[in-house]
């Protein structure tokens, strides 16, 4: 039948110009919208962010009810992860623990990104002593390992302030040169494309240029950066906390449940075992989602 | 070539000295009075307390401070702890039980991580690809403290097959630490390696080798790999602070006498000295290795030439 070949030949062929052309982030977040590790990413990182928010949804019991009585009693029916040295529930604990965990992370994740990323993007753009200046304010910081440095400024904190706060900026302080370098090169490499030198011709000023052509270009090395640092500063927050220099009782969080359950460990594995398996599913999730944001963006590597 | 070597040793003195002073001034900031804590309960004699002042030039300011320290470094000295320990002869002690931890913790990375990233570009979607995945993932996951915790009792106390903490076995002690120190970064080096020589095999120099009949082997070892390896060599340079930051914890779990666990104390009690003089071994260290990183790419990229 060639008449009804040709007929659907011109449907498309009308149809073409009304179809809307796919932008960079449409096409991105199609990719996303594909992809079943985004799902199963985004359905842990729900479920985490429902045990931050209500706690008391998921946890069986209170997480402060102790009974000393049941010092280390075993797992069994409404205490899956058994008890503590102090005979408290370490699963609701756990549950509980998410809060501080999930909190800090995010904010070290956003703070470093944005700090990092004004950094980065302004050494980048703007070149020249600038660029040497912050490059090399960054190469400082970057050789101080984070964990040493952040420890050090937190014993300087010491106990009058050890709170949430006190290790998101012991974290944030450390945590940015990474964005910073991230940022500058792919700044660097936007300002170089073609489309720049035609901004300029039409008279677009420097700022207009930086707002409107080289940020959305480069968001992509950023975006993937700061995601999967989430990830990474919460591991950062475990470890300062399982080291006793992060936060303290009566918050809660993975790595102190971690801290107290270390000398016990090996008559009594699950008040370790409990939180560190939410912890590792919790990573697990944001590096998921970093890689699942990083394939979208750069689909070069599904190729 | 030589002027851009002594551009980077420049940039590198630069970065050494920056860092230092960075954690001097964060130290020097430290809450308590370390005469104060000398003298215990009770109030510090007057004339004591001019005197330790004096010794440990508290008196001076800051900058002044600065300027005598990094004089000091130069000559190998980086002071006296409180008690009248020559740190720089402490560290020297124990430098080389962190060195050997992190010689077996790079070694499980490259072997191990390298091997392991080839294996699954191989066979890309394949049953080795798919088991390597699933391993760097919960490599990426599990907190290295936590393998660590795990090791220990399985591997050390249930089956005793290695020693559980110490370094009194010599060699045998160093396995597991140095497993658990590398396990950091072993995922990342394999995924690395994986992504970048699965880039490589498709380009056309492989293909060109391929066509004029050399072996497979020779393709991937020669070819394929050898370009693949820049950025992961770049990453184990960077990486080198995080092996260092990761001894802390690592020496500490595991109890071996290195600079990581002079650290972890020298942090908990305020001791400045120390902390100053362990940062700047690590920063040093830090600078060396990228410095060592930067002057390779020349190596493994025949392209890269440093007019």
């Amino acid at each position: 039948m060639p008449e009804l070949a040709s007929a659907a030949g011109v449907v498309e062929r009308r149809g073409a110009p009304q179809r809307k052309r796919r932008g960079h982030w449409q096409a991105v977040r199609r990719r996303l919208s594909r992809s079943p590790l985004f799902y199963l990413s985004a359905a842990l990182l729900v479920v985490m962010v429902g045990m931050a928010a209500a706690p008391s949804l998921f946890a069986m019991a209170d997480p402060y009810d102790c009974d000393l009585g049941r010092t280390l009693a075993d797992a069994g029916a409404g205490q899956w992860f058994g008890r503590d040295l102090q005979g408290c529930d370490v699963f609701s604990r756990s549950v509980y623990g998410a809060r501080a965990s999930l909190g800090i992370g995010i904010a070290v994740s956003l703070l470093t990104g944005l700090l990092g990323g004004v950094v980065g993007a302004a050494a980048g753009y703007f070149g020249g002593w600038v660029d040497a200046v912050l490059s090399r304010i960054t190469e400082i910081f970057l050789a101080i390992p984070l964990l040493l440095g952040a420890s050090v400024l937190l014993t300087l904190f010491g106990t009058s302030g050890s709170g949430t706060w006190t290790v998101i900026i012991a974290l944030s302080v450390h945590g940015w040169p990474q964005v910073a370098r991230i940022t500058r090169s792919s700044v660097m490499e936007a300002k170089q494309q073609d489309y720049m030198l035609a901004a300029a011709a039409v008279g677009c000023s420097r700022l207009r240029a930086l707002v409107r052509h080289v940020v959305p270009n480069s968001l992509g090395p950023w975006l993937v950066v700061v995601t999967t640092n989430l990830g990474v500063f919460i591991t950062y927050e475990s470890i300062i906390s399982m080291l006793g220099i992060g936060l303290r009782p009566p918050t809660i969080s993975w790595g102190q449940m971690i801290h107290d359950a270390q000398a016990r460990f090996l008559e009594a594995p699950w008040p370790l075992l409990g939180p560190a398996l939410f912890l590792s599913v919790t990573v697990l999730a944001f590096i998921l989602l970093g890689d699942v944001v990083r394939d979208a963006i750069d689909p070069r590597i599904h190729s | 070539m030589s002027r851009y070597i002594m551009s980077r040793v420049l940039q590198a003195v630069l970065v050494l000295v920056g860092a230092t002073f960075v954690i001097f001034v964060i130290t020097f900031a430290l809450p308590g009075d370390p005469v104060q804590a000398l003298a215990g309960e009770r109030a510090a004699d007057p004339a004591f307390a001019e005197a330790i002042r004096a010794r440990y030039h508290l008196d001076e300011p800051l900058l002044q401070q600065y300027v005598r320290f990094l004089a000091g470094a130069l000559h190998g000295d980086l002071g006296q702890t409180y008690s009248g320990q020559d740190v720089a002869q402490m560290l020297g002690e124990r430098i080389w039980v962190s060195a050997q931890l992190a010689a077996f913790a790079l070694a499980f990375q490259i072997v191990i991580g390298v091997g392991a990233g080839v294996l699954s570009a191989l066979r890309r979607n394949g049953v080795a690809d798919t088991g390597v995945r699933i391993f760097t993932l919960a490599g990426l996951s599990i907190p290295f403290f936590v393998t660590a915790f795990v090791l220990q009792l399985v591997v050390g106390v249930k089956f005793g097959w290695l020693p559980v903490a110490g370094t009194e076995d010599g060699f045998l002690s160093y396995i597991m630490p140095g497993f658990v120190l590398g396990s950091l970064s072993t995922a990342y080096v394999a995924r690395l390696t994986r992504g970048q020589l699965a880039e490589s095999l498709r380009e056309d120099y492989v293909r060109m080798a391929t066509a004029k009949g050399l072996t497979r082997v020779r393709v991937v070892a020669h070819h394929a790999l050898r370009n693949s390896l820049i950025p992961v060599v770049t990453f184990l340079g960077l990486e080198v602070g995080a092996l260092l930051s990761g001894a802390v914890i690592t020496e500490s779990i595991f109890n071996i006498p290195g600079m990581g666990q002079a650290m972890a104390r020298a942090v908990y009690l305020g001791e400045r000295t120390t902390v100053v003089g362990v940062v700047t071994v690590f920063v040093f260290v830090y600078v060396v290795a990228n410095l060592l990183v930067d002057l390779l790419y020349a190596v493994l990229d025949p392209r890269i030439r440093y007019a």
